[in-house]
């Protein structure tokens, strides 16, 4: 009875996982057993794509010999499992706010949590199967029998992940206790899931700034040295002894979470706790508290995390990659450049800013609450506009502040840094005017989970060809510039190019004003 | 037989249920009256296991809560005082999970959940995802959900709010018909009609202190030509008058 309950959990889990996929299938007319194979089917297909992608990359290296590449691409993999996992936990443990659901059921507490961490297996497992592979081929030597090698590697796979995941799972839900969590839990979700990405995103950093030569003799990493020992050598004594510690360890996390940890969550969740610190009464008018009231909508952890994650962090990787692996240097670009910078802003703005920005949300935010305000003796289309205004603010300065960074860091001159932020300030305003208006077109006031609200129309997909679009044109556009303005006079070439902007990103902005204008507001 | 004993719950420092003892005998529609604030809630999910109370027993039927916690969860529906829960899954899904949980037979699970389907006209949207219904709609899906097992224990926080008229009659035929066949029904509601309709037994709750447990008639007889709604504003309302609380404390007492 408890695997039926176990099976029937785990299916809920499934659906709350990937709530988005869940409602496409269902409108397909999908439901019942085809609607779980179909959710499960995609973590095998990215398991599939990712082992067959990086795996083959690393079959053309010896990594039976070759140590240093081991434990180096075994480090970046822990990495990458390390955030995964955290961001999968705080997602299905703390972001779902299911649990409190279960809690008048006649359910075995220990089915639902292992019901809940399956899917966070599942979920991160895909990305994690190139270290399968990684552990697989450092088995393989001439004059060993392939299964062997197999066997081997999987175990080691399934033991390693197993210590990854628990030691992450025992941190996670210790700092969950803390008196800082319970009291800023907001932040420290933010905190938590961000430097997590961090991690990831420094670990993808050093993997795209190493190359094959330098990885041959990468140096070795201590303690993953000891696993390809396993691996290469799984009979030695070493061996032995590293294979115990791991099951000691795995034995003691596990005592620890069941012992300690997990009843500790059951008993926190029907500890229903009252604010004690009286919240101050905030007056001010009608503009503070709708400012306060917005402000209040953005403060979501997942929502600015993912929205950072498809706009600004693309941006990011482009800026370091370019500055430290390519020693990008404008410190050679002159007041005659100007004009090129401000393109370049133009396109930044344009790559960052798209539908997964604060902007392409930020209607859809209000969910029910807009049909209220709407009600309110305020002008609606006032209200509209002032959103606009302050989410354009927020993302000025975030754009501002990667900007002054990125000018620093390529040491450019302090007019050209000005007319790059002028041009970050114009784009993002014709793209956050185009965001916008596809918010209100797609309007999605009943949402579950914030992710629906990026899928909206192509989905991941649109944002991915938006990205690289404006990336590859903006290269194409800025290298024609800086070869014109360097080749025929700069104070003609700046103007052209000056009109030839300023013309199509008017007509944009004259075109969403007046679909505003027009706009019929009926929700 | 429930039995509330010396329940307390304090919220860091506000005390929401204060020293609370009374019997639910089974077989009776029993209601819980009061203000908001008042306690209904907390004395509701303390009884399903939502809440942890300060302090204090609960036993049903002799068996201590704490102590038989999955067994007596086992006895038990809820309809909690919000349907918005499991938004995501369709009604068939939660349907599912509640049988799981209760491990309710395949066949009978089928059977009940038809009729309880065609009744509260929900048959058609047993695929569509709770998320999409209406807050009377998802009312309807998690009651169904409640009577699945057909508990031996029916709790119900504020069970008419959203519903229709038609939902709300059936819904009251509902809980008479379970009380007819021997089990416990138990609800709070702000409608004090409804009250007098269906409880054979009511307690009245206020700031956390229980003011009245007894039967609708006593209560009623304790003031001839009064209304329950004149009693229960005397008893809990803003001018409440401390001897008729008194007076009705002592005849609770000594019944």
């Amino acid at each position: 009875m408890i695997n039926r309950q176990f099976l029937q959990l785990m299916k809920i889990n499934l659906l709350y996982a990937n709530p988005q996929l869940t409602r496409r299938q269902r409108e397909k007319g999908k439901s019942g057993a085809a609607l779980y194979r179909s959710l499960i089917s995609q973590y095998v297909i990215i398991g599939i794509i990712f082992g067959v992608a990086f795996g083959g990359m690393m079959t053309l290296a010896n990594l039976n010999q070759h140590v240093g590449i081991f434990t180096n691409l075994i480090a970046l993999f822990t990495v990458i499992g390390l955030a995964q996992t955290v961001a999968a936990i705080d997602n299905i443990f703390f972001e779902s706010k299911d649990l409190k659901d279960y809690l008048p059921l006649p359910l075995n507490q220990w089915a639902v949590f292992t019901a809940k961490f399956s899917v966070v297996v599942l979920t991160i497992l895909p990305m994690e199967i190139p270290a399968w592979v990684v552990f697989v081929l450092a088995g393989l030597h001439p004059g060993r029998f392939i299964g062997i090698s197999f066997v081997v590697g999987t175990i080691m796979f399934v033991l390693f992940y197993t210590c990854l995941f628990l030691i992450c799972s025992v941190a996670i839900f210790s700092f969950a206790q803390t008196a800082i969590y319970q009291k800023h839990q907001k932040g420290m979700t933010f905190l938590m899931t961000g430097l997590s990405m961090i991690a990831m995103f420094v670990a993808i950093f050093i993997m795209n700034i190493g190359d094959e030569a330098a990885a041959a003799g990468a140096p070795i990493i201590p303690g993953f040295s000891a696993l390809h020992q396993v691996v290469a050598e799984p009979l030695s004594m070493g061996s032995l002894v590293t294979v115990s510690i791991m099951l000691v360890v795995i034995a003691s996390l596990g005592v620890i979470m069941q012992k300690v940890l997990l009843p500790k969550v059951l008993g926190g969740l029907n500890i229903q706790q009252i604010s004690k610190a009286p919240h101050k009464h905030r007056g001010g008018g009608i503009t503070r508290q709708l400012l306060r009231y917005n402000l209040g909508l953005l403060w979501n952890p997942t929502l600015l995390m993912q929205s950072f994650s498809l706009t600004l962090f693309p941006v990011c990787i482009f800026t370091i990659i370019m500055v430290f692996q390519n020693n990008l240097s404008l410190a050679t670009l002159t007041a005659n450049d100007a004009g090129v910078t401000f393109l370049a802003g133009l396109a930044i703005a344009m790559m960052a800013i798209n539908q997964g920005s604060l902007a392409g949300v930020f209607i859809s935010l209000d969910r029910q609450n807009l049909a209220f305000i709407k009600s309110l003796p305020i002008g609606f289309k006032q209200y509209l506009w002032f959103k606009f205004k302050l989410v354009l603010a927020i993302q000025s300065l975030a754009l501002i502040v990667l900007a002054v960074i990125l000018g620093i860091l390529a040491k450019l001159m302090w007019f050209d840094l000005v007319t790059l932020c002028i041009g970050i300030l114009l784009g993002n305003l014709v793209a956050s005017a185009y965001n916008y208006t596809r918010d209100w077109r797609l309007l999605d006031l009943t949402w579950t989970n914030v992710t629906q609200l990026f899928n909206r129309g192509g989905g991941n997909l649109v944002i991915g060809l938006v990205t690289f679009g404006a990336l590859m044109i903006g290269i194409a556009l800025i290298v024609a510039y800086f070869f014109l303005v360097n080749t025929y006079s700069p104070l003609i070439v700046n103007s052209l190019a000056l009109l030839l902007m300023a013309v199509p990103s008017i007509g944009l902005l004259w075109h969403y004003y007046r679909y505003w204008q027009q706009a019929d507001l009926a929700l | 037989m429930i039995e509330f004993n010396h329940l307390q719950k304090v919220y860091d420092s506000t005390v929401a249920l204060r020293d609370l003892s009374l019997t639910i005998p089974n077989g009776k529609i029993f209601g819980f009256l009061g203000h908001n604030g008042a306690g209904k809630s907390t004395t509701l999910k303390s009884l399903v296991s939502v809440i942890e109370p300060t302090s204090g027993t609960i036993t049903v039927d002799g068996d201590n809560l704490v102590d038989h916690r999955l067994a007596i969860k086992k006895r038990i529906g809820y309809v909690p005082d919000s349907p918005d829960i499991f938004l995501e899954l369709t009604a068939n899904d939660y349907w599912d999970l509640i049988a799981s949980a209760y491990q309710i037979p395949a066949d009978l699970r089928k059977k009940r959940q038809a009729e309880l389907s065609e009744l509260f006209d929900m048959a058609a949207h047993a695929d569509s995802p709770i998320g999409d219904f209406s807050h009377g709609m998802r009312q309807k899906a998690i009651v169904i959900g409640a009577l699945l097992p057909d508990p031996d224990i029916w709790v119900l926080d504020e069970p008419m709010t959203g519903l229709d008229p038609q939902a709300i009659y059936d819904l009251k035929q509902l809980m008479k018909k379970h009380a007819a066949k021997g089990k416990t029904v138990i609800f709070s509601t702000h409608v004090l009609a409804t009250a007098q309709e269906l409880c054979d037994d009511l307690a009245i709750l206020r700031h956390g202190n229980l003011i009245y447990n007894g039967s609708v008639d006593q209560l009623l007889n304790t003031m001839p030509n009064a209304t329950l709604e004149t009693i229960y504003l005397k008893m809990a309302g803003r001018a409440a008058d401390q001897q008729t609380v008194n007076e009705l404390e002592g005849s609770s007492r000594n019944d």
